[in-house]
């Protein structure tokens, strides 16, 4: 599906790449970094999150967790900031392909980072609630499913922001 | 204690964290480097797929999972990769 996503992107920009270059040209490359660092960072969290549970120490992947928890929100923040600056600058989705294009790969994106939150939220409060048993298999599905998060925003960078 | 694990989770993300810093750099020099945008574009959509691979192999564990899967997930890198590729340089 994101094969095809990526393929669709390339195919509708020919004949337009004037129009897609000068879109692209209004975004600010610096959201798009900060915001990738912010995820490759998260998922540093997990992963080290992970590894903590591996030698039981539950308060530590907790800690772990909850900061991968934070360097999402700052993504969440961020974006809004960015949607804020080009929907008060007029710029809509249907301003042009490229902005459909941006807004809905974005917006399917930061959608699936909210649910991603969610799950890094439960993993924390499973580590730190007594009552609850840590089930392994649920806490590294939810991991995988942050770091798909990240490897998603990992191609979705450089072909909204930076490849001209 | 620092385990081997957590070792190649800090060496991982600072491979990512260069490689962004790298494609960034790349993208606001306009081709500069390369005398050409779209060599540069190319070389930027690569280390894009490069990332994706990082990701899944350390960071998913997917180098401790069955062939199969490991198999399918580069293939499924390098088919995308190719077909980004392919429309990218028909424009």
């Amino acid at each position: 599906m994101f094969t095809a996503f990526f393929g669709q992107f390339y195919y509708d920009r020919q004949g337009q790449e004037a129009l897609f270059n000068e879109s692209q040209a209004q975004l600010n490359m610096a959201f798009g970094a900060i915001n990738t660092l912010l995820l490759l960072t998260a998922s540093l969290f997990v992963v080290l999150g992970v590894n903590r549970i591996k030698s039981a120490r539950a308060n530590a992947a907790a800690r772990l967790f909850q900061m991968a928890w934070w360097c999402g929100a700052g993504f969440a923040v961020n974006k809004v900031f960015e949607y804020g600056g080009k929907l008060s600058a007029g710029i809509t989705p249907l301003t042009n392909d490229f902005y459909m294009y941006y807004y809905v790969f974005t917006g399917i994106h930061v959608l699936h980072l909210l649910i991603g939150m969610v799950f890094l939220g439960y993993m924390r409060q499973m580590l730190l609630d007594e009552r609850t048993t840590v089930r392994l298999p649920f806490i590294e599905v939810g991991a995988s499913y942050w770091h798909l998060v990240d490897l998603l925003w990992v191609v979705l960078f450089p072909i909204l922001y930076i490849v001209n | 204690m620092t385990s081997h694990s957590d070792i190649s989770a800090y060496v991982t993300w600072a491979l990512l964290v260069g490689v962004t810093l790298l494609s960034w750099f790349l993208g606001a020099d306009h081709g500069g480097l390369f005398h050409s945008t779209m060599v540069a574009g190319a070389v930027i959509l690569t280390l894009a797929f490069v990332k994706t691979a990082l990701v899944g192999q350390y960071f998913m564990e997917l180098r401790f999972a069955p062939m199969l899967l490991r198999s399918g997930f580069y293939l499924w890198c390098l088919l995308t990769l190719c077909i980004v590729l392919y429309l990218y340089t028909l424009a």
